[in-house]
């Protein structure tokens, strides 16, 4: 039998490099959106007042209103964004490791819907209050925890290594969670414009609040994943067969559920629905680092930071100076990619 | 005794897959389960391992009660190459052997080189080693068993417990691999297979235990448990008998 030795090794030679590669590309990429804009500020500028503000220390060469558009607009946007990014890319990755699917995806199986309704059943409750926008994660949370359980009790039936069960479930529990989003925009009647927005995935609010918020919950999920990152590779095996092997099969799990589901959460109350990050990621980066969750789930969670931030630059430059919401961007480029990936996956099997 | 096993009654919802079973065994012996369909060999296998409750009785494994272990205890100790194993996408044949070492190390540690050596060993013990590196997924079905039991191998368990491992193989590879299992014996591993050929289970085993619905019904050396009569009433067939000049059991064929 032949097998393609040369390729699995010029695989693993690429495995060195990933790591490197992903983070300059982050870098760059981030530069490169602070760059962007309806204004364009050169890069020197942008790296000159980036250096004086991380070291606190006040600049006077350059014009007051380009130092509060970087520092006040593009930087908190930009960090924003990248965590959406890494959020949906790393927990994506995680989920198709949990639930033995290389479809499942916080969009495909329903989880982000479901943050979605949360979040904005959140606003509706909590409309009066000066501080709704910061129920809007705890409530995105919770409805998202609430859809991840209910495809995983639909979906457990199937020990199926690709079952589109699961998607089936998702499919549905996304249309029904959309459907009640939907009606309570409706219903709530003000700032209508701003919630459709937030359904098609754009920022609804950037502050140094939020971002600082968003980045302590996208490190908290990040976390328990790479703690998780190891025994999740056995779980791809059948249940009784990662006992066989030690795993603690319950804990995995857990940790891997509430930490992918904690960073949806989080990506979709302060990014809106952003769709199929979480599923062309890993499977490009699979295709080069092979499937050990341990190298998969930090580089899907770099390059999906760098996948969203281009995304972004182009949803804000494509009808400048207008701005469309980013998931119409990610729509674009993930569904045809996952049509695709559902054609190979049933030949496949 | 390495496992003892004291009345266990095991249940999948109504159905009593085990029936009051004992059993004790010690290091370095090869025990054979044979038995019809739906007899509780694999249930006994995954009583052992404790990845199903026992409804009566109790198994202890090196003098620990196994379901007072942890996980990662009991996978340190006893190792199980299941019946079927369908490997995942993305992983070479070395990173599942690998795999076996996850149990003694926390999270956060990485493979010691001791960890590389004993992942070598168990590769070229079942004959998987010359495609170390190749996508475990895209070998043949055989292979795909040899490297589940190279996986268990690499657990260097005291207890090997096999389901019926050997059905998938062709004959080759089922030698190579009861050799193998002879020589881990002789090191001290307890190795309890399920099987369903009577005559390749006579030809390595030193003890027999022949089950059916859930009971143990005779447990000894195969010169002793293999006779004709005894097995055409357990298998409800009638059976030809040829005789081994170099063997001290013979051939139990099925008659035409």
């Amino acid at each position: 039998m032949q097998y393609a030795v040369s390729q699995v090794n010029r695989l693993r030679h690429w495995r060195g490099t990933a790591y490197l590669l992903a983070i300059a590309l982050c870098v760059s990429c981030m530069l490169t959106a602070i760059v962007v804009g309806s204004v364009a500020i050169p890069i020197h500028t942008v790296i000159v007042v980036l250096w004086h503000w991380l070291r606190d220390i006040p600049e006077i060469t350059i014009p007051n209103n380009l130092v509060t558009i970087i520092v006040t607009i593009r930087l908190p946007r930009v960090v924003m964004v990248t965590c959406a990014g890494a959020a949906l890319g790393g927990a994506g990755a995680a989920y198709q490791g949990l639930f033995r699917n290389p479809l499942a995806d916080p969009y495909v199986i329903g989880v982000a819907s479901g943050a979605g309704l949360g979040a904005i059943s959140a606003v509706a409750l909590g409309g009066a209050l000066a501080f709704a926008w910061y129920l809007m994660p705890l409530g995105a949370f919770i409805g998202a925890l609430l859809v991840v359980g209910l495809v995983y009790l639909l979906a457990r039936g199937n020990a199926q290594y690709t079952n589109n069960d699961l998607i089936l479930a998702g499919v549905a529990l996304a249309a029904l969670a959309n459907a009640l989003t939907t009606y309570i925009m409706l219903h709530i009647g003000r700032q209508l414009s701003q919630l459709l927005g937030f359904l098609l995935g754009s920022a609804t609010i950037v502050g140094w609040d939020a971002v600082g918020l968003m980045v302590v919950s996208v490190m908290l999920g990040m976390t328990m994943l790479l703690i998780a990152a190891r025994d999740l590779n056995v779980l791809l095996f059948p249940e009784e067969q990662a006992r066989f092997l030690g795993i603690n099969v319950a804990r995995i799990r857990a940790l891997v559920v509430i930490g992918a589901t904690l960073m949806t959460a989080t990506a979709v109350a302060f990014h809106g629905l952003i769709g199929f990050v979480g599923i062309i990621v890993p499977h490009s980066v699979r295709l080069f680092v092979g499937g050990d969750h341990r190298r998969l789930i930090p580089l899907s969670a770099c390059y999906g930071a760098v996948f969203l931030l281009l995304a972004d630059m182009v949803a804000r430059t494509i009808q400048s100076p207008q701005e469309i919401p980013v998931g119409i961007v990610t729509a674009c480029c993930g569904a045809p990619f996952f049509l695709w990936q559902l054609r190979t996956t049933k030949k496949a099997a | 005794m390495l496992v003892d096993i004291k009345n266990i009654t095991c249940k999948y919802q109504h159905h009593i897959a085990l029936a009051d079973v004992s059993l004790g065994a010690n290091a370095g012996e090869i025990i054979v389960c044979i038995g019809p369909n739906g007899a509780g060999k694999s249930t006994l296998i995954r009583a052992i391992a404790c990845t199903i409750p026992l409804y009566q009785g109790h198994i202890n494994v090196d003098n620990h009660a196994i379901t007072q272990l942890t996980t990662a205890q009991r996978a340190q100790l006893i190792a199980v190459v299941p019946q079927t194993v369908i490997m995942p996408v993305g992983f070479t044949v070395r990173e599942v052997v690998a795999m076996a070492r996850y149990a003694f190390h926390p999270w956060y540690q990485r493979h010691t080189g001791h960890d590389d050596q004993i992942i070598s060993y168990a590769m070229a013990q079942a004959g998987v080693d010359h495609f170390a590196d190749i996508p475990a997924n895209q070998l043949s079905g055989g292979e795909q068993q040899r490297v589940a039991f190279a996986r268990a191998i690499a657990q260097q368990p005291k207890v090997l417990l096999l389901d019926e491992t050997t059905a998938h193989l062709d004959l080759h590879h089922q030698h190579a691999i009861i050799r193998c299992l002879k020589e881990l014996a002789q090191c001290g591993v307890l190795v309890i297979a399920a099987m369903h050929d009577i005559n390749l289970a006579a030809s390595f085993a030193t003890r027999i235990c022949v089950l059916q619905q859930g009971h143990l019904l005779a447990d000894g050396a195969p010169a002793t448990v293999l006779n004709q009569s005894f097995l055409e009433q357990v298998y409800q067939t009638p059976l030809k008998v040829v005789s081994q000049a170099d063997h001290p059991t013979p051939l139990f064929l099925l008659q035409h």
